[in-house]
């Protein structure tokens, strides 16, 4: 071991953190070394004798904590639980036959199914899970909820509803942002269009739930007396109050509260859907940058995007998630679920334009590349950011 | 009797059982009060934000199934409503000049970190080396540059890894360490500082 390495592990060894072989090479070093040996006897030293002064816990301070915590509503986690399961189990099942015919399924079915699930509460799979129904009295979905959903499927075979249908798609590859807003107009019955967060479930949703959650929560706030802002936000935003609670998060947002911020990005895309949201998410992703708050926005930016069939920038946003331990390894299967949507939704090309037989194939080859389907207009300001974005943490 | 893991807690916790969360808040409340108290340097701040982080984790509970650990959570949580108090702070007043130590104006409620560490009435002379010592490090950690105390604090109070801290601080491990060894290095030249002192004061 040369100076240079016994230097860089100094700290590691310091704090019993280097494995047994490295730790005796590390020695070995310092005995034949008199500056790295008076350098490591220095700190154990400085170790030693200047030890931190302890701080005395105050009296009964569990006590008030715990009474805080007794205060705060918390919710069954069993839907979170439930919705993952399934929101893995369909992004595998996702293969793009079983796929398209799973769809076309799920759209003819979905009207009567939804209406009957608005009663059901707390049982709903997520694979059909209807996000623009706000009155979900369950823990906010965060990032979780989204693995598997209609609107990735849709995206998968080249916006949905039309390719299925009769006839010749009417471009071969049109600009994202304008194919969603005609499937969007024609496809009016369509109960997956949620993005535009129709106002009839909203309406539709039992009123007494809603006062009783309001009541709820004024009465959450005088038995905690004071204001409990961030719960009484949070009790809020659970009681599908979106509006309301995207206006309690950003109160607390302004005074610096990050995590406030983040939940106001999702108060927004509750109530006005993935397209209005994303910009929040994307904003709080750059500002925030490495931090938990700003992984979690970078996290549901990518999900939105995948929602909205952007599906390059949702994988863009994933990769930034990769370098940090806790977003790796929900950043690699995330990115993977991208992958296989734009395979099959290269085979749903494919297959339409060879029904149509009018233009040629867009890339229904294995060698294509991915991002071929996806145009330069479709990334909204996404350059500037992700260039800034792209700033090791390191320079803050 | 085996001690349990956080996460052994917090399952029984979401079970039902509010004594393994207060055991949790036993198991923590200690080092993460003094990772939050050298930031904010006021006893009632202090408190207010760790009840404040214990209630997110509850309201947090369902989402956390992330590959982090629970302290890594937990410690993250306090150290962002540590940030957000500071900028409040910093924003709401102008530092005090008139204060002798004019980098913080919350020092008036309360006795200070050095005075609540010792008493100094009743002190034998070695005693009052060992007081004195330990004001004097007080005093190293406070001029610590923030980023080095905090990386100090994690590591040398609550025993957290390298790793974990530079979760919890968003930089990479190498800025940790180097971050800990300039942290080191100041301590170094306080102590040696107050060494010579003492050499000379018994020497006179």
């Amino acid at each position: 071991m040369d100076c240079n390495t016994a230097q860089s592990l100094m700290m590691d060894e310091l704090y019993g953190e280097l494995a047994p072989a490295e730790s005796a090479d590390f020695h070995r070093h310092l005995s034949g070394c008199a500056a790295c040996d008076r350098d490591f006897r220095g700190f154990e030293r400085v170790r030693s004798e200047a030890r931190v002064p302890a701080i005395e816990v105050p009296q009964g301070l569990t006590d008030r904590i715990m009474a805080r915590v007794d205060a705060t509503p918390r919710v069954a986690p069993l839907r979170s639980r439930a919705s993952r399961v399934l929101s893995t189990a369909g992004a595998w099942a996702m293969r793009p036959q079983t796929a398209m015919a799973a769809v076309f399924l799920l759209m003819v079915g979905s009207s009567a199914w939804l209406l009957r699930r608005q009663g059901e509460g707390h049982n709903a799979p997520a694979i059909a899970s209807e996000r623009g129904l706000p009155l979900a009295a369950d823990a906010p979905q965060g990032a979780d909820g989204d693995g598997f959903d209609v609107e990735a499927a849709r995206g998968a075979h080249g916006m949905g509803g039309e390719r299925l249908r009769a006839g010749p798609a009417a471009t071969a590859a049109p600009p994202y942002p304008q194919a969603a807003q005609a499937s969007r107009k024609s496809a009016a019955a369509d109960s997956y269009t949620f993005d535009d967060a129709p106002a009839a479930p909203a309406a539709a949703a039992p009123a007494e739930a809603k006062a009783s959650a309001r009541s709820e929560v004024s009465a959450e706030r005088e038995a905690t007396g004071g204001a409990r802002d961030f719960a009484g936000a949070m009790q809020t935003y659970r009681s599908g109050a979106y509006d309301d609670a995207t206006e309690q998060f950003d109160a607390l947002a302004k005074q610096g509260d990050q995590q406030a911020a983040l939940m106001a990005a999702r108060s927004v895309r509750e109530r006005h859907g993935c397209k209005t949201a994303v910009t929040r998410f994307d904003h709080l992703a750059s500002s925030s940058l490495g931090t938990p708050a700003g992984n979690d926005a970078t996290l549901d930016a990518a999900l939105c995007y995948r929602r909205l069939g952007l599906i390059e920038s949702s994988t863009q946003r994933l990769q930034r998630l990769l370098a940090y331990d806790g977003y790796a390894a929900r950043a690699r299967t995330e990115i993977e679920t991208n992958r296989r949507i734009l395979v099959a939704r290269r085979e749903g090309n494919a297959l339409a334009d060879s029904a149509s037989s009018s233009q040629p194939a867009a890339a229904a080859g294995g060698g294509a590349s991915v991002h071929a389907s996806e145009p330069p207009a479709a990334k909204p300001a996404a350059p500037a950011k992700s260039k800034a974005a792209e700033t090791p943490p390191a320079l803050r | 009797m085996t001690v349990s893991p956080d996460e052994e807690l917090l399952r029984r916790y979401l079970g039902g059982d509010r004594s393994a969360f207060a055991a949790l808040v036993q198991r923590y409340q200690g080092p993460l009060l003094h990772f939050v108290l050298r930031q904010v340097r006021n006893q009632a701040t202090a408190e207010e934000i760790l009840q404040e982080a214990f209630v997110r984790v509850v309201l947090g509970l369902n989402d956390f199934k992330r590959e982090s650990r629970f302290s890594t959570w937990l410690y993250t949580i306090a150290r962002n409503l540590c940030t957000d108090e500071l900028r409040k702070q910093k924003h709401r007043r102008h530092p005090s000049l008139d204060q002798p130590d004019g980098r913080r104006g919350d020092e008036a409620e309360g006795p200070s970190l050095g005075e609540r560490t010792a008493d100094r009435q009743r002190d034998t002379e070695r005693e009052a080396t060992q007081t004195e010592l330990r004001a004097r490090i007080e005093k190293a950690l406070d001029l610590l540059p923030d980023e080095q105390r905090e990386v100090f604090v994690l590591r040398e109070v609550s025993g957290l890894p390298f790793k974990d801290i530079a979760e919890i601080t968003g930089v990479s491990e190498n800025t940790v360490k180097s971050r800990m060894r300039y942290a080191l290095e100041r301590l170094q030249a306080a102590l040696d500082e107050y060494q010579s002192y003492a050499r000379e004061v018994s020497d006179a």
